[in-house]
C-alpha cells in the first residue's frame, strides 16, 4: 500500500515540558489507525500539529510524499480533514450550510469574487455532493435543521459529515465517543467504518474507549509522555506491558 | 434525614423540557449515581439542584433550602458543591489559588492548612502549586477541582461527569479521590453516562430516560436494567 | 534639570487623570469583561456637573464630594443594573459595542441636559489659591491636591485588591461569572461594586481634569480617554500598577515634550497629541497579552454555551420572496419620486444622505459581514474625500478619475489596516483602529499635502460626459450618487447572501473549525477590509463633492464610533440598516432644526439625533439583528396573529 501520511521526528514543547518527543508515524492510504495514550501523552497535540493548528518545533510532515504547507486552511485544501474533541460547529448555520462551507472552501470556489460575479448561489453538483455525504452519514433528514437543536451524537455526526464532504484523503478524528453512551459510540464507529469503505479515506482516531478503538482501528499506536511506545494490531498493543502500565493503570509485572 | 429531595420536578431550557415529573430523595451520607444516555436530563438534575437551571414546576430542596428561592451562591454557602461537567477550575488561577478560592473566608493559617491537605490528596502535583490550571492536563485539572472541593468540607458534592474524556488510569485516579470524599462523610451525587463505571463507588443508581425516572435502586441491579433496556429498545442517535 | 522638573510638574494633573481612568478601565475589564470606552464620556459628565455645581455657588470641595461619592457610584450601579448585568455572558464584541454606545450616547445626552458648552472656568477642588516653592520650583496648590488625592485613592484600592478575598474573587469572576457563583460568591455584587468604584474613579478624574480647561467640551475628554486607554494598554489591560505607571509616564511626557519644542514647529501641533496613540500602537502590536484577550474563555461555556453567538442573524429570512419584491419596488418607487419631486432645498440634503448611506454600508460590510470592529471607517471615508478633492482641485484631474483614485487610496488604507487584523480580533482590533483614526486626525488630515491645514479646501464639481453636475442643488448629481448607492447595495447584498456570507458566519462562530475546513481566512479578511475601505472612500468622495468644500472636522475621528454604533443600532446584518441609518443621520437633524426649540429643535438637533440613533447599541447583545429587523420580525408575528385570528373567526 502507498504511504499517505508520513510524520518524521516531530517535536513540540510547551515551556519546559516536552509534549511530543520525536514522533514518527506512517499512515497508508485507506488505513485506519487508532492513537491511544493517557491524558497528556501528546495525542491531541500531535493531531493539531498534523492538522496545522499548532506548529511543531522540529520535524516534518509529508502527505503523499510532498511536504505540507504551514497553515491549517491550506492543509485542509490538500486533503486533511478533522473533527474536534469538543464539538466545533458553526452557530447560526444549518447542517447543509456546514457542508457547503467546507466543500466550497476546499475547492477554492468560495469568496468575494464568485459572489460579485453573481454566482453566489449553490450549484447543483455542490448540492448533490452535500446530500450524498449526509446520506452516507445517515443524517440526510437533518439537512435543514439548526445545529443548536441537535443532540451531542447528532452534532458529532454533523462534524463528521462536514469533514468528509470534500472527500479528504485523511480524516483525523479526536475522541468521537467522548460524552456518548455505549450505543451511541458504537453507532458512530459504524458510520466511520461505512464511510471508510465507500470513500476510501484514511482515518486516524484518538480514543479512550477501547470498544470504539477495537471497532474502527486496523492498527493501533500507543503514545506515552510524547513518545511512541507500541505499534501493531489492537490485540498486540493492548497486550504490551508498557501500554498496560501507562494507559490501563496496571502495576508492571 | 433527606439532604436532597426532589418532588414532581419539571425543568428545562426555554420551551424545551429536559426533566419531566421527577421525584427522588437522598439521605445524608448516601452515594448515588445518576445514569442515562445523552439528553436524558442527568446534567440538568445537577444544574437544577444548584440553581443554574430554573424550575418550571414542582419542588426541589437541598440541605433544607428551597432551590426555587435560594440563589446559587447561598446554596454553596450552605454546603453544596457542584463540579460542572468537564473542568470546573479557573484556568487563569494557579492550583493553590483555585484551592484558596474555595476556602477564602477562612483565616489565613487554616487556609494554608487546607491547601496542604488538598495537595496531599492530589499527591503528584505538590511541587507545582503555582502552576496555572490551564497548563495542567484534563485529568490533573479534575483531580485539583475535586480535591479543592473536598477540603472545603461540603455536605453535598455534585459531580457532573468527572471522568469524561479521561484514560482508564486517570479515571481510576479520580475515583480514588472520590472515595476519599466518601470517607469524609460527604453525600455524593455522581452524574455518569455509563452504568458499569459507578458500581464500586455508588451503592444506589438512578437511571433517567428522556427526562423521566426509569429506575431507582441498587447499582448492581441497575447495570442489568440498563443492559436489558438497550437490547429491547436501542436508543437512536438521530 | 529644574526646567525639566517644572515641565514635568505641569503634566502631573493630566498624569493623575490618566492614571485614575486607566485604573477604572482595568478594574471593570478585569471584573466584568467590559472594556468601557464610556469612561471618557462619564468623566466629561462628571466634569460638567462639577463645573455647574461650582458655578451655582457650591464650594468646590463639596461639589467634588457630591459628584464622586454620591452621583458617580449611583450612576455606576445604574449602569450595572440597567445595562451591563444583562450582557454578562455575552461575547466580547457585544460588550465592546455596548460600551461604544455609552461613549457616543453620554456626551450628547449631557449636552442636551446641561447645554452645549459650559463656559465657566471652575476652581480646583482643593487649595485653589495656595502656592509654594519647592527646591526652587514653584508648585501650585491644585497640583499638590490632585497628586495627593490620586495617591491616596490608588493606595486604598491597591490595599483592597491585595487581600486574598477581594483579589482572588475578582480574577475568578472575570473568567466565569457562573463558575464563581458555584464557589459561593455573589457575582452580581462583585460586578456592581466594580462598576461603582470605577465610575467613581472616572468621576474623580473628570473633576480634577475640568479646571484645566476654560470651556468643557467632549473632545477634550476623548483625549483623556485615549490617554487612559494607552496607559491601561501598557499592562495589557490587566495590571493596575502598569496602568498607573502608564498614566504618569504619558502625563509627564505631554508636559515635558512641548516644553522643549517651539510652538511654531510642525511637530508641536502633531506630535504632542499623538503620544498616547503611538504608545497604544506599540503595545497593541508587541504585547502578547492582547492576543489572548479574546481567548480567555469561560470554562462553563463549553458546558452551557451562551445564547447563540450574536454573529449574523441573516440566514433567518423574515420576508418571503413576494414580500421582498414588493419591498424593493417600494424602495425604487420612493427613490424615483424623491429624485423627481423633492423640493430644491432638500436635494442637497438627500445627496448627502445618499453618500452617507454608502459610508454606512462600509460598516455593514466589515462589521455585519466579517464581524470585525473598526472605528476607522471615517478615516477611509476621509481618504476618499481628500483624495478626490485634492486631485480634482489641485491637480486638475477629471472628476471621475479623481473619484476612482480616491477610492483606490482608501482601499490601500484598508489594506494597511487589515495587516494587524490578521492577528487581532474584537477588542484589540477596535482599539487599534481607534488609534489609527486618532493618528489620522492629528497627523494625516491636517498635513498640508493632504488638506490645507486648518482651512478648508474647495472641491470642483465639473461635468462628466456633458452632463452638468455643478451647483449645490443639482438633481443630476443626486441621481449619480443614488446610482452609486444602488450599485454598492447590490454588491453588499450579493456578498451577504452568497458564499462569502456563509463562510464568514462560520468563521465568526468557530475560527479553528473554519480553518480546518479550508476557509482561507487571511485572504478573505484582507479582501473584505480593502473592499470596505473602498466603499467608505467612494462614499467619502461623493460626500466631499456634495459639500463643495472640505475642512478637517468633516471627517473627525470621533465620528468613527458614531458610525459603528448607528449602523449596529439599525442592524448591521442587512443592507436595510445602513440605508435607513444614512437617511436618518442626515434627515433627522434637518427635521429637528425645523421643529420648535422646545421639542428639541435648533442647536441641540445633532445631539438629539445621535442620542436617538445610538440607543440600539444598548440592546445589541439581546437583539444583534438591529432595530429595523427586530421591528420587521415583530410586525410579521403580529401579522400572522391577525391572520390566525381571522382564520379562527371563520
Amino acid at each position: 500500500m502507498t504511504v499517505l501520511l508520513e510524520v518524521r521526528g516531530v517535536r513540540k514543547r510547551f515551556g519546559s515540558q516536552v509534549v511530543v518527543d520525536s514522533v514518527d508515524l506512517e499512515v497508508s492510504a485507506g488505513e485506519a489507525v487508532g492513537l491511544i495514550g493517557s491524558n497528556g501523552a501528546g495525542k491531541s497535540t500531535l493531531f493539531s500539529i498534523i492538522a496545522g493548528t499548532i506548529s511543531a518545533d522540529d520535524g516534518s510532515i509529508f502527505l503523499e510524499g510532498r511536504k505540507l504547507p504551514n497553515r491549517a486552511d491550506e492543509r485542509a485544501r490538500r486533503g486533511i480533514a478533522r473533527t474536534f474533541q469538543i464539538v466545533q460547529l458553526f452557530g447560526g448555520l444549518s447542517v447543509l450550510d456546514h457542508l457547503l462551507v467546507a466543500l466550497q472552501a476546499h475547492n477554492g470556489e468560495a469568496g468575494v469574487f464568485r459572489d460579485l460575479r453573481g454566482n453566489g448561489a449553490t450549484t447543483v453538483p455542490e448540492m448533490t455532493l452535500c446530500m450524498e455525504t449526509l446520506e452516507l452519514c445517515g443524517i440526510a433528514k437533518l439537512a435543514h435543521a439548526q445545529t443548536t437543536m441537535l443532540s451531542l451524537g447528532q452534532r458529532r455526526t454533523v462534524e463528521l459529515a462536514r469533514a468528509l464532504v470534500a472527500r479528504p484523503k485523511l480524516l483525523l478524528t479526536d475522541e468521537p465517543s467522548s460524552g456518548l453512551d455505549e450505543s451511541e459510540s458504537l453507532r458512530l464507529a459504524h458510520i466511520l467504518n461505512s464511510v471508510r469503505r465507500s470513500t476510501g479515506v484514511a482515518v486516524v482516531i484518538v480514543e479512550h474507549d477501547l470498544a470504539t478503538v477495537a471497532a474502527v482501528a486496523e492498527r493501533v499506536v500507543a503514545l506515552d509522555a510524547g513518545r511512541v511506545i507500541a505499534n501493531g494490531t489492537f490485540d498486540e498493543v493492548i497486550a504490551n506491558v508498557d501500554v498496560r502500565r501507562s494507559w490501563l493503570g496496571e502495576a508492571s509485572a | 434525614m433527606n439532604v436532597v429531595s426532589v418532588v414532581n420536578l419539571f425543568a428545562g431550557y426555554g420551551p424545551y423540557q429536559a426533566l419531566m415529573d421527577l421525584s427522588f430523595s437522598i439521605e445524608e451520607g448516601e452515594s448515588v449515581a445518576i445514569v442515562g444516555s445523552n439528553g436524558a436530563g442527568k446534567s440538568t438534575v445537577a444544574r437544577v439542584l444548584s440553581g443554574l437551571v430554573p424550575i418550571s414546576s414542582g419542588m426541589a430542596t437541598v440541605l433544607g433550602c428551597d432551590v426555587r428561592v435560594t440563589p446559587t451562591h447561598e446554596l454553596v454557602r450552605k454546603g453544596l458543591i457542584h463540579l460542572p461537567e468537564g473542568v470546573g477550575l479557573f484556568t487563569n488561577l494557579s492550583i493553590s489559588e483555585n484551592i484558596e478560592l474555595r476556602c477564602r473566608n477562612l483565616p489565613r493559617i487554616e487556609r494554608r492548612q487546607r491547601v496542604e491537605e488538598a495537595m496531599e490528596i492530589i499527591g503528584s502535583l505538590s511541587h507545582r502549586r503555582t502552576t496555572l490550571a490551564r497548563d495542567l492536563s484534563g485529568g490533573q485539572q479534575r483531580l485539583v477541582a475535586i480535591s479543592s472541593a473536598i477540603v472545603a468540607r461540603p455536605a453535598v458534592l455534585l459531580c457532573d461527569e468527572p471522568v469524561i474524556g479521561l484514560s482508564p488510569v486517570a479515571i481510576e485516579g479520580v475515583y480514588e479521590v472520590l472515595r476519599q470524599a466518601q470517607s469524609h462523610g460527604v453525600t455524593l451525587l455522581l452524574v455518569e453516562s455509563r452504568a458499569d463505571r459507578v458500581q464500586g463507588l455508588c451503592s444506589r443508581t438512578i437511571v433517567l430516560e428522556r427526562g423521566q425516572l426509569a429506575f431507582d435502586g441498587p447499582s448492581n441491579t441497575a447495570q442489568g436494567f440498563v443492559a436489558n433496556r438497550w437490547l429491547k429498545d436501542p436508543p437512536r442517535s438521530n | 534639570m529644574n526646567e525639566f522638573l517644572s515641565f514635568a510638574i505641569g503634566g502631573l494633573p493630566f498624569a493623575c487623570s490618566y492614571a485614575l481612568v486607566a485604573v477604572g478601565i482595568v478594574l471593570t475589564f478585569r471584573a466584568t469583561g467590559v472594556f468601557n470606552f464610556g469612561f471618557g464620556a462619564m468623566a466629561y459628565g462628571a466634569g460638567v456637573t462639577y463645573v455647574e455645581l461650582c458655578s451655582h455657588g457650591v464650594p468646590s470641595w463639596l461639589s467634588l464630594l457630591i459628584v464622586t461619592v454620591v452621583l458617580a457610584p449611583v450612576f455606576g450601579a445604574l449602569l450595572d443594573w440597567g445595562l451591563f448585568r444583562r450582557i454578562r455572558t455575552a461575547d466580547l464584541t457585544s460588550k465592546v459595542v455596548t460600551s461604544l454606545g455609552l461613549m457616543v450616547f453620554l456626551p450628547s445626552m449631557v449636552q442636551i441636559v446641561i447645554g452645549s458648552t459650559t463656559v465657566y472656568s471652575a476652581p480646583a477642588p482643593f487649595l485653589s489659591t495656595y502656592f509654594t516653592t519647592l527646591f526652587g520650583i514653584s508648585i501650585s496648590g491644585p497640583v499638590i491636591a490632585t497628586l495627593v488625592t490620586t495617591i491616596v485613592v490608588l493606595m486604598v484600592m491597591t490595599l483592597g485588591l491585595r487581600s486574598r478575598r477581594v483579589g482572588l474573587t475578582l480574577r475568578a469572576s472575570v473568567q466565569s461569572p457562573r463558575l464563581v457563583e458555584l464557589h459561593g460568591v455573589d457575582s452580581g455584587k462583585v460586578l456592581r461594586n466594580a462598576w461603582m468604584v470605577s465610575s467613581s474613579l472616572a468621576a474623580l478624574a473628570g473633576c480634577l481634569y475640568a479646571p484645566q480647561f476654560a470651556t468643557q467640551n467632549p473632545s477634550a475628554y476623548n483625549v483623556l480617554l485615549t490617554g487612559a486607554v494607552a496607559a491601561a494598554a501598557l499592562g495589557a489591560i490587566s495590571s493596575f500598577t502598569l496602568a498607573v505607571a502608564g498614566g504618569v509616564l504619558l502625563g509627564v511626557l505631554q508636559g515635558v515634550i512641548p516644553g522643549y519644542l517651539s510652538p511654531n514647529s510642525v511637530w508641536y501641533g502633531a506630535l504632542v497629541p499623538s503620544i498616547p496613540f503611538f504608545m497604544l500602537l506599540i503595545m497593541l502590536l508587541t504585547h502578547r497579552g492582547f492576543r489572548s484577550l479574546d481567548r480567555s474563555k469561560d470554562p462553563m461555556s463549553v458546558v452551557e454555551p451562551p445564547t447563540a453567538p450574536p454573529g449574523l442573524a441573516r440566514r433567518s429570512e423574515i420576508l418571503g420572496f413576494s414580500g421582498r419584491i414588493v419591498n424593493w419596488l417600494a424602495v425604487v418607487g420612493l427613490v424615483i419620486v424623491a429624485i423627481i419631486f423633492v423640493p430644491e432645498v432638500w436635494v442637497g440634503t438627500l445627496t448627502i444622505a445618499a453618500s452617507m448611506a454608502i459610508i454606512f454600508l462600509s460598516v455593514t460590510l466589515l462589521t455585519g459581514l466579517a464581524g470585525q470592529l473598526s472605528l476607522a471607517q471615517m478615516v477611509f471615508a476621509g481618504m476618499g474625500a481628500y483624495g478626490t478633492a485634492r486631485l480634482s482641485t489641485h491637480h486638475h484631474w477629471s472628476l471621475g478619475m479623481s473619484l476612482i483614485a480616491g477610492t483606490m487610496i482608501a482601499s490601500l488604507g484598508g489594506l494597511v489596516a487589515s495587516l494587524p487584523a490578521l492577528r487581532l480580533r474584537g477588542l484589540p482590533l477596535a482599539l487599534l483602529t481607534l488609534c489609527f483614526a486618532l493618528l489620522a486626525d492629528n497627523l494625516i488630515f491636517p498635513a498640508t499635502f493632504v488638506g490645507s491645514g486648518s482651512s478648508s479646501i474647495g472641491v470642483r464639481r465639473p461635468d462628466i460626459f456633458g452632463v452638468d453636475f455643478s451647483g449645490p442643488f443639482s438633481r443630476n448629481y443626486l441621481v449619480m450618487v443614488v446610482a452609486f448607492l444602488a450599485m454598492t447595495t447590490f454588491g453588499v447584498r450579493l456578498l451577504i447572501h452568497g458564499t462569502t456570507g456563509r463562510m464568514l458566519t462560520a468563521a465568526h462562530s468557530s475560527e479553528i473549525a473554519a480553518a480546518s475546513s479550508g476557509v482561507p481566512m487571511r485572504r478573505t479578511i484582507t479582501i473584505i477590509f480593502m473592499l470596505s475601505a473602498a466603499v467608505a472612500g467612494l462614499g467619502g468622495g461623493l460626500y466631499a463633492i456634495a459639500l463643495g468644500s472640505l475642512s478637517t472636522p468633516d471627517f473627525n475621528s470621533a465620528l468613527g464610533p458614531v458610525l459603528l454604533v448607528v449602523v449596529i443600532t439599525m442592524g448591521a446584518a442587512s443592507v436595510r440598516g445602513a440605508l435607513i441609518a444614512g437617511v436618518a443621520f442626515v434627515a433627522l437633524p434637518q427635521a429637528l432644526a425645523l421643529a420648535p426649540s422646545r421639542f428639541g429643535g435648533g442647536g441641540q438637533s445633532s445631539a438629539i439625533t445621535i442620542v436617538v440613533l445610538s440607543v440600539g447599541a444598548f440592546t445589541y447583545a439581546q437583539h444583534p439583528e438591529g432595530i429595523v429587523t427586530f421591528i420587521q420580525g415583530r410586525l410579521k408575528v403580529a401579522g400572522l396573529r391577525v391572520r390566525n385570528l381571522r382564520g379562527d373567526s371563520r
